[in-house]
């Protein structure tokens, strides 16, 4: 019996975080989080926590996505929409911010799958072995996984700040 | 010496290579203008992507409001694993048996105008009362109106009730909406035939709304909400079957899949009761298969105690390992873990990334309706005793 207070306590908000990122929806990612804590309670063996965790995670949000991809569409135009409706009401330096959180989350969505989730995995911290436990990979090709994915998401964010960029944010990855 | 590849520097770079390859990989970058050029780069990749990533947390931090588990866009649905296009089929379900019911009163308004009258308005009532009830919960802005739309348009075959469909909404109770339900069961054995082609007038436009590549996953989702309604762990097997077929037919699938999978859908349903329906896409292809380890549990390291080999529906199928509780109800997918039947005897069970020196390799071996456990390790193969259990979802 592991001790949940313990795996919640410490893996909890890097995992809600991840999640967040991966999904750009603070509630859904605490709903994933929730029930990937509650199958850590009914494991009993869990050999890598942290690994553990961010790939039951990591699947749980693919079976979404697999069985919704279409209402995912439709729900992220609606949250687009709402976004943009509140983006009107906000400070100029908050909506430049949110301007760039908005240009981020698209370069995001032009990795595919694996090196994004590789990414977000490592900003929480998880080492290469983890990684590659967590998304079945071999653990040599984490390296090319994390460098392939780092590079696509400076240069599609580059591209995207100087094509739909409102002037206010020049380019950020390099400063 | 050959230039260092992007991998490795990143590598490197995360303190991810051992003390040799870290120690090869300083040498060559002190002594390689080119590669001290590409880790000056790598560097300025791993600090921007972090920095790139981090500018996502301030939407959800600061600026937009967190949203509420009532407002969030989608919040209902997810909880109700429902989309608009199994609404759209669980409207068109409902409606039917509205339909049916309706059309079958009908001769008795007609020969008792006004004893009678009562009666059927209640039934009538009570016909559309399973699309009110479901109504706030699956109806999206798409497939509202038409719900509406077609709610009326079935009704005026009872003009005398004095009820609008709207009104009927308005006048529908919880008892009601249970009495229908009892209404619906009765009509669907009764007259599975009837209800069929009563449902076709209703149906057109919303089969066509519907016709789209998720046509399988529109069978299943149907299924689903069927067995739903029937809300029992054990469901009357013709009942919902017929059911299904009516729906079935409105969405324009086939018969006899729509029919196959409902049988299928409904046996599982009896094994293991609604509520883990919402888990249909996790279900084994075939019988469960169950195992236990008798020996030490530790030997095994990557298996628990108890687990079931599963082969998933999805594409590519995956043949996962999933973890069975001490009451034998069936748990997660092991992460990592995969299995694969070497020989029509032999089944191996490994690691998809073999973890330094532990064992990471179980093989079962079936002869004479037995089952035995090889385990290798590093001394060797060893045999670890291994049997069948019984396991239910």
């Amino acid at each position: 019996m592991k001790d949940i207070d313990r795996l919640f306590r410490e893996y909890h908000q890097p995992l809600v975080r991840y999640l967040t990122r991966r999904l750009g929806d603070r509630d859904w990612a605490e709903e994933v989080a929730q029930e990937t804590f509650l199958r850590a309670v009914k494991q009993e063996t869990i050999v890598s926590e942290r690994s553990w965790l961010f790939a039951v995670a990591t699947n749980l949000v693919r079976d979404e996505a697999r069985k919704d991809i279409r209402r995912k569409q439709r729900l992220e135009l609606l949250r687009q929409e709402k976004r943009a409706e509140e983006l009107e009401h906000t400070q100029p330096l908050t909506l430049e911010r949110a301007e760039d959180a908005a240009v981020v989350r698209k370069a995001l969505d032009q990795l595919g799958e694996r090196d994004r989730e590789a990414l977000l995995m490592r900003e929480e911290g998880l080492d290469y072995t983890e990684i590659a436990s967590a998304l079945e990979l071999s653990i040599g090709s984490v390296g090319t996984t994390l460098s392939r994915a780092r590079r696509r998401l400076v240069e599609a964010y580059e591209s995207l700040q100087g094509v739909g960029g409102t002037g206010g944010g020049g380019t950020h990855a390099a400063s | 010496m050959r230039h260092l590849d992007e991998g490795t520097i990143h590598a490197w770079l995360d303190g991810a290579l051992d003390a040799a390859e870290s120690a090869r990989v300083e040498r060559h970058v002190a002594e390689c203008d080119e590669c001290s050029e590409a880790v000056a780069e790598a560097r300025g990749m791993i600090a921007g992507a972090s920095r790139i990533v981090a500018a996502l947390d301030v939407v959800q931090g600061n600026v937009i409001p967190k949203s509420s588990k009532a407002t969030a866009p989608g919040g209902a649905w997810r909880s109700l694993r429902l989309t608009p296009a199994r609404a759209a089929i669980a409207a068109t379900l409902l409606l039917a048996v509205g339909t049916m019911l309706t059309v079958s009163h009908k001769p008795n308004r007609q020969s008792m105008p006004n004893a009678i009258a009562g009666f059927v308005d209640t039934s009538s009532r009570a016909a559309a009362a399973p699309a009110v009830a479901m109504a706030p919960a699956i109806a999206s802005p798409a497939t509202a109106p038409a719900v509406d739309k077609r709610a009326e348009s079935t009704v005026p075959s009872a003009p005398a009730t004095g009820f609008g469909a709207r009104e009927q909404k308005a006048a529908a109770t919880s008892s009601t909406s249970a009495r229908a339900n009892d209404n619906a069961a009765r009509g669907a054995i009764n007259r599975p035939t009837e209800l069929a082609s009563s449902t076709m007038p209703a149906a057109p436009q919303a089969a066509a709304s519907r016709r789209d590549s998720t046509r399988p996953t529109s069978v299943m989702a149907l299924s689903e909400i069927v067995t739903t309604l029937a809300g029992q762990p054990h469901p009357d097997s013709a009942r919902i079957d017929s059911m299904a077929k009516v729906a079935a037919k409105s969405a324009g699938i086939g018969a006899a899949s729509a029919s196959a999978s409902v049988r299928e859908l409904t046996l599982s349903a009896a094994r293991r009761g609604p509520p883990a329906l919402a888990d249909a896409a996790l279900r084994s292809s075939e019988a469960p298969e169950c195992y236990r380890l008798n020996s030490d549990s530790g030997v095994a390291s990557f298996l628990p105690r108890e687990f079931m080999l599963q082969q998933t529906p999805g594409l590519p199928p995956q043949n996962v390992v999933r973890a069975v509780t001490a009451e034998g109800r069936i748990d997660s997918a092991i992460a990592g873990v995969r299995w694969e039947r070497i020989t029509p005897t032999a089944t191996r069970l490994y690691m998809t990334r073999s973890g330094a020196d532990l064992p990471s390799t179980l093989t079962l071996h079936f002869a004479d309706g037995r089952v035995a456990g090889a385990l290798s390790t590093a001394a060797g193969p060893r045999n670890i005793d291994v049997s069948r259990a019984v396991c239910r979802p």
